[in-house]
């Protein structure tokens, strides 16, 4: 991972101390360095915590909302759906507050070398707010539109006992955040039919942190030498999106969503570097020069966000009890590298970091009861795939498989309909350690379980 | 009804909000024998792991280092090592130089330990290597005046240099102590040739006084071997002991001197009987007086300490197979990589001419094809390929590994001793000037070696 060179045997006694002193630096930049694109797999996970909680109703639904799109939502689940809701006006209000909780236990062997620190890890009780804000207008029996915000990717991971972590050189904090600013158009050429186009355009804004460390000592130990952040905000991202919703029957109802993919490009972003003073003189001293040379650093890179397809379709069973099914693929695969480069004074740094992420699917059910006339109860189940290598499985973003159940209670009131839901979301215990071998790209291996509670709450009107 | 429902709604809100306090189950940690993505490789040896060459450490033959090598084949983190700049640091901490004859001169450095151009590396090298370490030196050498050389007024001056425990807090380290705290993933581990080197290159061997007979030599490797473990590392390659009496030092001064077309051979006179080996510092001497009449003048003998006997070298042979039957059965019962370099200097063959065999010594002092250096004990450049070969070989059929070997014909012999200063020795042909004009007449500066190669034996 570091760029040492491999001088030739000429020796010039000038030059060869000179380039030494080259190589010492370089060597610890390369740490650095390595420190920091160590840090970078966690964007691509983003994906992997992808969010799909845009509305109440679709959260208690398990986001099995595809084929139903009933309410100015639809942005994100459908905007044909926009076809569909009340003449004129709706204006729609999400939010659904996330309690992440990860936890970590390191793998016994090799790995307690090589990560010296605290054996077990769990992150911050942190609080993030997906949210999704919607306003939808509706003509006439044909046309129709809206404009959608939400935030359909992105979270953090920051962790607890940051100086005594054992994955802290990994990462100790990732926060990632993608505002899609979405305006759609929908067309319906029957009453059982509508189709919508419209766009994204995504800006996203990331924060990666981890502290190097230089392993000291014969008590395996690890000393903090500086902290690294990478913080950078995105240049605007566009990308397309279509969508149809079917009515055959007044029973069922089928529904396609597409939102492409984005690449965000992070130009000259700066990553910043602080010593931390060891009290060791000689390491004091060789980290300080570097600290000084690289305050800030200036990064390049780019992060995609995968393209979305979601099919749905929704039954409605009994007079009370409508039934869903969705599935939901994403274009992980199109992740296989990442690059970033750092822009320093005398050698390029760029990096292509190995992600071979395969596609992500979900598999996503909900029933809705007509409870009384003006109250709906919700429940769904999600069965959802990581699209995460085992290998890229580390602090930044542990993802799993998980299965994720919901429910919810919808009031409609004449102009009003409010919507409270919870979901909990299960993830999978999840090892590096296959057979006894670590997989950790990082080397960093042990074992994640996670879980997500997810209270949601939408308000919408119509006028 | 109503009533029924909103009492099922607040139930079901309650459980929300309870569920929400809830965090993660506690994961169970796993156990990893090691990750399939080592990151961190070090050495620990002597002069053979620090990259030693043509009599000194200089850091032109430091990069040829296998373990050098080894990373750089492997695709792993580089090895940062003591890097010693010009002039390098030869016998006694002198300076080889090679005047505007060829002649190789002995110069005087101030300070050798000035010449460590990475003195302030805030951590241990990588590469553990210390010219001269013995066995014993391993566990227990913290400083020159600690190792095992000091007691025979000889301390080892490369401890001070590489361990620097003066500025490595928390000092008092040895070089096993700053291995593991590296952590190193992968190691290999060469260790007991200056057990044996310093009996031989001095002419008289003898097991007990400068040979550490078997037995005893066995307790202290276990006791190595054993420490090693606890390092973790997920590999460890270990190398046996190359034999002595076959390498360029022992081989190159032929025994006596042809002298018609028939190859009638007169041997030179000498105090021992049985004489099977002349010495390489003999080779500067020889002449005229040490033939005996009427084919020279019959004047001199070679002392006892230019020469093995047929019995001195076997001893020494015998001691190194004690040496090597010890290290094969460990290395199986610990399940680590058996390095067989022992086997690799055998099969390079005896023929002088054969290439990649010998001090390839010419009038033209051309090493260009050697797998020895200038010093007829220590690998050429070529030589540490071969040797980085041997590891990886171990380490891939041992462990699994699919590192490439190095392609050894791509690798040039271009480090030798440096001009004299003040010479004004322009070199013609950039790198390739690195290599000296070589005659036997330099052979003398290399008197030195014995001493210096079995430090306190």
């Amino acid at each position: 991972m570091n760029n040492q060179r491999m001088p030739g045997a000429n020796i010039d006694s000038v030059e060869a101390r000179g380039e030494e002193r080259e190589v010492h630096l370089r060597r610890l930049r390369g740490l650095i360095v390595s420190a920091l694109l160590l840090a970078t797999p966690l964007v691509a996970m983003a994906g992997g915590f992808n969010i799909y909680e845009m509305g109440g109703r679709a959260t208690a639904l398990g986001g099995a909302f595809t084929a139903t799109a009933d309410d100015p939502s639809a942005i994100f689940y459908n905007p044909a759906g926009t076809a569909f809701l009340h003449r004129g006006w709706e204006v729609s209000l999400n939010v659904s507050p996330t309690f992440p909780n990860n936890k970590f236990a390191r793998a016994s062997g090799v790995t307690e070398r090589l990560y010296p620190g605290d054996a077990t890890g769990e992150t911050k009780d942190n609080i993030f707010f997906p949210s999704g804000a919607y306003i939808t207008y509706r003509r006439d029996e044909h046309w129709s539109g809206g404009f959608g915000f939400f935030t359909p990717f992105g979270l953090g991971v920051e962790w607890q006992n940051q100086d005594t972590f054992s994955g802290r050189s990994v990462a100790t904090n990732s926060q990632i955040q993608g505002l899609y600013f979405s305006p759609v158009i929908t067309y319906s050429p029957e009453p059982s039919f509508a189709m919508s186009v419209g766009a994204n355009f995504v800006k996203t804004s990331l924060t990666l942190e981890n502290i190097a460390t230089q392993p000291f000592g014969t008590n395996n130990d690890a000393l903090n030498i500086m902290n690294v952040k990478l913080d950078g905000s995105a240049n605007w991202a566009a990308s397309a999106s279509a969508a149809i919703l079917w009515k055959p029957t007044e029973k069922m109802n089928f529904g396609i969503n597409y939102k492409g993919g984005v690449t965000n490009e992070f130009e000259n972003e700066g990553a910043s570097f602080t010593q931390i003073m060891t009290g060791v003189s000689s390491i004091d001293d060789a980290v300080a020069p570097l600290v000084a040379a690289y305050d800030r650093m200036d990064v390049s890179g780019k992060l995609n966000f995968p393209a979305i397809v979601s099919t749905g379709a929704r039954i409605q069973a009994t007079e009370n009890l409508a039934l869903m099914a969705d599935f939901v693929w994403f274009d992980w695969s199109s992740f296989r590298n990442v690059n970033l480069e750092l822009a320093s004074d005398t050698d390029t740094l760029s990096e292509q970091l190995r992600e071979d992420y395969t596609d992500g699917q979900a598999w996503r059910f909900g029933g809705e009861y007509q409870i009384t006339p003006s109250l709906r109860g919700m429940a769904g189940l999600v069965i959802d795939n990581s699209p995460q290598p085992v290998g890229s499985v580390s602090p930044i973003l542990p993802d799993a498989d998980r299965i994720d159940y919901s429910f919810g209670f919808t009031y409609t009131a004449e102009h009003f309909e409010l919507t409270a839901a919870y979901m909990l979301v299960n993830f999978d215990e999840r090892s590096t350690v296959v057979d006894g071998v670590g997989h950790s790209y990082d080397g960093f291996d042990g074992s994640y379980d996670s879980v997500a509670h997810i209270p949601s709450v939408g308000a919408t009107y119509h006028f | 009804m109503r009533s029924f429902h909103k009492r099922i709604a607040l139930g079901l809100l309650i459980a929300a909000l309870t569920l929400a306090g809830c965090s993660a189950d506690d994961p169970s940690a796993p156990t990893a024998t090691g990750n399939v993505f080592p990151v961190h490789f070090a050495a620990l040896g002597n002069s053979l792991t620090a990259g030693f060459m043509n009599g000194g450490l200089i850091e032109g033959g430091q990069n040829a280092s296998f373990a050098r090598l080894i990373v750089k084949q492997a695709g792993w983190a580089d090895v940062a090592q003591p890097t010693i700049s010009s002039p390098g640091i030869g016998p006694s901490g002198s300076a080889l130089y090679v005047d505007e004859t060829g002649a190789v001169t002995v110069d005087t450095v101030a300070n050798p330990l000035a010449l460590l151009a990475n003195s302030t590396y805030p951590v241990p090298y990588d590469n553990m290597g210390v010219p001269g370490a013995t066995t014993w030196d391993v566990l227990n050498a913290t400083s020159a005046e600690t190792s095992q050389g000091a007691a025979a007024g000889q301390p080892n001056g490369f401890f001070d240099m590489i361990l620097r425990n003066g500025g490595l807090p928390p000092g008092g380290t040895t070089q096993f102590d700053q291995v593991k705290s590296l952590h190193p993933e992968v190691m290999t581990l060469w260790i007991g040739s200056n057990d044996i080197l310093g009996g031989a290159t001095g002419g008289d061997p003898v097991v007990g006084q400068n040979i550490t007979p078997s037995a005893t030599w066995e307790a202290l490797v276990d006791a190595v071997f054993d420490s090693v473990e606890t390092i973790g590392a997920r590999e460890v390659a270990v190398a046996n002991i190359p034999g002595i009496p076959t390498t360029p030092y022992f081989t190159t001064v032929p025994l006596g001197q042809v002298i018609d077309t028939m190859g009638t051979t007169i041997p030179w006179e000498t105090d021992e009987e049985d004489v099977a080996y002349i010495l390489l510092p003999a080779g500067s001497i020889l002449d005229a007086t040490y033939l005996p009449a009427p084919y020279g003048l019959g004047t001199a003998s070679l002392p006892s300490t230019m020469t093995l006997t047929t019995a001195e070298a076997a001893a020494v042979t015998d001691v190194i197979d004690a040496y090597n039957s010890h290290i094969a059965s460990e290395a199986a019962a610990r399940g680590w990589a058996l390095a067989d370099m022992a086997g690799a200097l055998a099969s390079l063959g005896t023929d002088p001419a054969e290439l990649n065999r010998l001090f390839a010594w010419s009038e033209a002092g051309q090493n260009v094809n050697s797998a020895f250096g200038l010093d007829g004990i220590h690998p050429s450049e070529k030589g540490y390929a071969k040797v980085a070969n041997v590891f990886i070989e171990a380490l891939n059929s041992t462990y699994g590994e699919t590192i490439p070997t190095v392609d050894i014909s791509s690798v040039s012999n271009v480090t030798g001793f440096e001009q004299a200063p003040g010479l004004g020795f322009v070199p013609p042909h950039g790198k390739r000037s690195a290599i000296p004009r070589f005659t036997k007449s330099g052979l003398a500066a290399l008197d030195a070696l014995p001493a210096f190669l079995g430090t306190g034996r």
